[in-house]
């Protein structure tokens, strides 16, 4: 226990006051761009495996596929090419879109969960440059606007297996978090006093999911999902300001055991951010639509006795985001995945690797280019099949 | 198992530490907001802007005035130094002395080297000189024969320091007689190719002030006390005018002697008071006239904020970083800009100033400057308060 407990403490060392996915352009609008809190091994398929993980924050049935008492932590370093009319611009950061314990509960057929995870990621610094006209003279400015933080969901979840066929779950989420931020304009001339002037925002919610997860046959898998969000409660400074509905999501997905060595998953989900729409463009927003996402990817085995030593993952991903930058537009993202992993120390630990690549595109020169290396670190101290 | 671990933490610790997160962007595509600047003026409270004069009186600044035929002020210098000693005490012992010789010094604080031919003139003033000594008196006290010396300026020198030395036949000049009780006093007049004023350091200008030093010898057979020098400082320096202008009620004055300043009220919404930020609050003066004043001697406008408003007694604030200053020469017509971004924030909070500014002239009394603007009496040349402010930036904006 004492690794476990020393890799938190470790972790917790450097973790950012949120957890949150990653930054991105399309985060600057709405809520943020969506999290994925998912494990390393989900994201290297391209998450089409998220509903049947029990180390994702997807699918709350999917806990009792956890074989033992686990902890985990993904940290997500990214780079990413931003190209908007103002130019190019190369940015970096790394976030921490996961943290989870969890197992089965020892005499019994369920299991239990606690999560913390990313909802939306909000952080940003955007830096313009501007001539204003004041007191009828021209003046250069440079204002810079940034925002540090999003929204969080901390989940317990509890599966039940029923039959060894079926496995039932239901989870409940806090969904919290704030973001700093800050705006500063910078004068040429030095006779105007710089403005600097900074508020906090926080947000409230809370939200409640179920889900199955059914092995049709050896060889088939078949998962579902529903969650339920309430408004987000959002206030400026400890002041209600107003609210924000969340969505409604569904999820379904299947896995097929294609053969002893190659694994196939697909996923589709929906949420109805789009009930989001009012409220966001009542808060001077553009707008929120609601979105469609489907991944698909394969995890082969290289070796066919020890089958989680270094596997090849591969996946592809097409996620519709919510908040737009243009009226009418669809921002959407394309992603491909890859990935791998190791366990060791008697298959008490391992080691999951992802590389993803995704292009996020909206209006006519709004695009960016992400590459990020998702590390996903999980201990079952006690070994598997430990309960 | 152990080099895995260290290998994972080292790797995840040395991704954490990167980033960068700062983008150009052009708004308002990708701007959740924008800052909104709002640029007003404010005129002040109608009639609650006044001067009063009476706060320093002449000599009471670092230079004394002195003119000759100048249409802004005609003005002549007085000083009197303290009573210098018939005896010297030396280790316990009073000793009698010899007077050797006699210096006197004066320094030319500005000039306006435009008028040739400037000569400064010394003049034996009666040892009472006092605050009851008036113009008239100095015209009838300077003659001739009261001259003590002349010094002729050479035109090109703007400020010096000119000490002359009386030995031998010229100590009577500047003889004390028994019955003056050891004081010395004397007056400054100048002459000069045109009329013009000039200003001399007064008792407040440190090692630039008027001196009066006697050498002496004391009969005594210590060889290191034999010779001594027996300074005296200026008890009393001043200057007197022919006339004293009037406070007019109707504008702005500063400056003069005695000093005037004003008071200046402004209305101060709550919107300036609880949330806008203050980026620029210029404070416009214009004058009613060209200002008075002798040509290229540049006193300054000083504004600050007063801790309480007791109209003339007000105090101004002890913190002179909120004091902001704004250049005014002679002949000026210009608006006079004065920034006073600054002091604005002590008009904002929950316990703010009040409103009000304090206008002075600076320096006080020792300049020929006395600068009129325009009141709130004066249609035309009212004060403004010229402010450029932000309002809260929209950051709930989605």
């Amino acid at each position: 226990m004492r690794i476990p407990l020393l890799l938190l403490a470790l972790t917790g060392g450097f973790l950012p006051p949120e957890s949150a996915a990653q930054s991105s352009m399309f985060g600057v609008r709405g809520l943020g761009l969506p999290g994925q809190p998912l494990s390393a091994r989900t994201r290297g398929t391209g998450g089409s495996f998220a509903l049947f993980d029990g180390e994702s924050d997807a699918n709350p049935a999917s806990v009792t596929a956890l074989p033992a008492l686990t902890v985990g932590l993904v940290s997500s370093p990214g780079w990413r090419r931003w190209d908007t009319p103002a130019g190019e611009v190369k940015l970096q950061d790394t976030r921490f879109p996961l943290m989870f314990i969890g197992g089965p509960i020892p005499g019994s057929r369920m299991a239990v969960a606690v999560s913390i995870g990313s909802y939306a990621d909000r952080d940003y610094e955007l830096a313009t440059r501007d001539t204003v006209v004041y007191r009828g003279v021209p003046i250069a400015v440079r204002d810079t606007v940034t925002s540090l933080g999003g929204l969080n969901q901390l989940r317990l979840a509890f599966g039940f297996r029923p039959s060894g066929r079926t496995s039932l779950g239901a989870a409940v989420y806090w969904i919290t978090g704030s973001h700093r931020m800050e705006a500063k304009r910078v004068f040429e001339d030095s006779a105007y006093l710089a403005i600097r002037q900074s508020a906090e925002l926080s947000y409230g919610g809370f939200g409640l999911s179920a889900g199955v997860i059914h092995h049709l046959s050896p060889r088939l898998e078949l998962a579902g999902m529903v969650r339920m969000d309430s408004k987000a409660s959002v206030d400026r400074d400890s002041t209600p300001a107003y609210d924000v509905d969340l969505p409604w999501s569904v999820a379904g997905g299947l896995l097929w055991r294609a053969s002893r060595r190659l694994l196939v998953t697909a996923q589709g989900s929906y949420r109805t951010w789009g009930s989001a729409d009012a409220d966001v463009k009542a808060a001077g927003g553009i707008g929120a639509r609601s979105t469609l996402g489907v991944s698909a990817g394969i995890e082969l085995a290289t070796n066919r006795r020890q089958p989680s030593r270094l596997p090849i993952r591969l996946g592809a991903h097409y996620n519709e985001l919510p908040f737009l930058l243009h009226t009418g537009e669809r921002p959407h993202e394309l992603g491909l995945s890859a990935g791998t992993g190791v366990r060791f120390a008697q298959e008490r630990a391992g080691l999951d690797a992802a590389l993803d690549y995704t292009t996020r595109k909206e209006a006519e020169g709004f695009s960016e280019r992400t590459f990020q290396l998702i590390l996903g670190l999980s201990i079952s101290p006690y070994g598997p099949g430990a309960r | 198992m152990n080099r895995s671990f260290r290998l994972t933490a080292i790797a995840a610790l040395t991704l954490a530490c990167q980033e960068k997160l700062a983008a150009p962007v052009e708004c308002p595509d990708l701007c959740p907001g924008s800052f909104e600047i709002v640029d007003t003026v404010l005129s002040p409270v109608v009639d609650a802007d006044s001067s009063y004069e009476g706060y320093l009186s002449a000599g009471q600044g670092r230079s004394l005035r002195v003119s000759w035929q100048f249409p802004v002020s005609e003005d002549r210098a007085v000083v009197r130094f303290v009573a210098r000693p018939d005896s010297i005490t030396i280790n316990d012992t009073v000793y009698a002395y010899v007077l050797d010789s006699v210096s006197l010094a004066i320094t030319l604080a500005y000039r306006d080297t435009a008028v040739k031919g400037l000569v400064l003139y010394l003049y034996r003033l009666p040892p009472t000189v006092d605050s009851t000594f008036t113009f008239a008196d100095a015209e009838t006290a300077f003659t001739p024969a009261s001259i003590i010396d002349s010094i002729l300026v050479d035109d090109t020198l703007v400020t010096d320091r000119f000490q002359r030395f009386y030995i031998g036949p010229d100590l009577a000049k500047v003889s004390i007689p028994p019955g003056d009780s050891g004081v010395l006093a004397f007056g400054v007049q100048i002459r000069a190719a045109q009329g013009t004023g000039v200003r001399i350091s007064s008792q407040s200008a440190g090692t630039d002030a008027p001196s009066f030093i006697s050498y002496v010898t004391v009969a005594t057979s210590d060889s290191t006390t034999l010779v001594r020098t027996v300074p005296r400082i200026v008890r009393y320096g001043s200057y007197v005018s022919q006339s004293l202008p009037v406070l007019d009620p109707t504008v702005l004055t500063i400056g003069g002697a005695p000093s005037a300043r004003s008071l200046i009220r402004f209305p101060w919404p709550t919107s300036l008071r609880d949330s806008a930020q203050i980026l620029r609050a210029t404070l416009e003066l214009l004058p009613v006239n060209p200002v008075p004043g002798l040509a290229g001697d540049t006193a300054f406008v000083a504004v600050a904020p007063v801790l309480a408003d007791f109209g003339s007694k007000s105090p101004a604030t002890p913190d002179q970083s909120f004091t902001t200053f704004a250049p005014v020469v002679a002949g000026q017509t210009d608006t006079v800009h004065v920034e006073v971004q600054r002091m604005m924030r002590l008009w904002q909070g929950t316990q703010p100033l009040p409103s009000t500014f304090w206008v002075q002239l600076i320096p006080e009394t020792s300049s020929f400057a006395r600068p009129e603007f325009g009141s709130t009496r004066t249609p035309g040349f009212t004060p403004r308060l010229r402010l450029t402010f932000a309002r809260d930036f929209p950051f709930e904006g989605l």
